[in-house]
């Protein structure tokens, strides 16, 4: 897999996120879980940083960035604050284990951007109720 | 970066790369590194293949060891020191433990003996800036390896620290010496 193809697919990633994230958003109440609003709203942004970014760099390869699809599944589960919060913890969690295998795919400048996009990922997981982990998108090595 | 303090290393951290389990959002299977993967070089060579030189990352692994011993002594050392900060910096306690028990463990012997200071606050304080060094050095070992597996690892262990940067406690406010 080449390294575009490893940003094609985290790309891919970032346009799911973005629209759970930000279907998390719409069902969350500002007034009445504002501390979960505001992470929700800090994550749809990084997330949407995020997306443009590797949209240029992309380009920036000469490759065409893939649209993003109409719609994506979304968890079940979003009736409560507490089943939103569980499920944008689930999203960045995800989205780190993206970050991290995009870490093993790519070089350099590349692989510097997804250092620190797991980095962001893995802090953000704490605004949802995580708890720090021992090895953040690699939690295989935590059973060893 | 110290100089390496270590002969051996476990190799198996080089090449462990194993499975992800992603939700729908971030759906990237096709991103799993293979087993004893090599970076894949984003030119290669005219004419030929590069071949993998994981021995390469070695030393690498050896420093990050090292960085990662050099703050777990501080830790363990500021713990002692300060009874009230024991619970407060047992979750860094532990993740050290948990990383270098993938990484080999440099002898403690060749570290230094930390001055922690001489209150819980500025304790706190030392901890706090020796972790964000140490997540830069695992981040800037992360993008320097040859192998996407400890790359992926080493990146792994950055954000660990900085989680546990961010859920740090702040420091005692009266400074106290106990």
């Amino acid at each position: 897999m080449s390294e575009v193809d490893v940003l094609e697919e985290v790309l891919a990633g970032e346009h799911a996120a973005l629209y759970v994230v930000s279907v998390l958003g719409a069902r969350t109440s500002e007034s009445a879980a504002p501390e979960l609003y505001l992470a929700l709203r800090d994550a749809y942004d990084a997330h949407r940083g995020r997306r443009d970014d590797l949209i240029g760099r992309l380009a920036a390869a000469g490759a065409t960035p893939a649209a993003a699809a109409t719609a994506y599944e979304l968890p079940v589960g979003l009736d409560t604050v507490a089943g939103v919060t569980s499920a944008a913890l689930d999203l960045e969690r995800s989205c780190a284990e993206v970050y991290a295998a995009a870490v093993a795919g790519t070089t350099g400048e590349a692989r510097t951007w997804a250092v620190g996009a797991l980095n962001d990922a893995a802090v953000r997981e704490l605004g949802f109720r995580g708890t720090p982990e021992m090895f953040p998108g690699a939690g295989e090595y935590a059973d060893r | 970066m110290p100089a390496r303090r270590v002969t051996t290393t476990r190799r198996g951290a080089l090449t462990g790369a194993v499975g992800l389990v992603l939700l729908s959002a971030c759906d990237v299977d096709d991103l799993r590194p293979p087993e004893d993967d090599a970076t894949p070089s984003p030119s290669p060579t005219p004419g030929g293949t590069q071949t993998p030189e994981p021995d390469a990352d070695v030393g690498l692994a050896e420093d990050a060891a090292y960085a990662m011993a050099t703050a777990q002594v501080l830790v363990d050392r500021a713990r002692r020191s300060f009874p009230r900060l024991r619970d407060r910096l047992q979750p860094l306690a532990r993740m050290h433990r948990a990383h270098l028990a993938v990484l080999e463990p440099p002898d403690d012997r060749s570290i230094p003996a930390p001055d922690a200071g001489s209150t819980p606050a500025e304790a706190l304080a030392r901890v706090r800036a020796a972790e964000q060094s140490l997540q830069q050095t695992l981040a800037s070992a992360s993008v320097q390896a040859r192998s996407g597996a400890l790359a992926r690892l080493l990146a792994s262990t950055s954000a660990s620290v900085s989680q546990h940067l961010a859920a740090l406690p702040p420091a005692p406010t009266d400074g106290g010496a106990a």
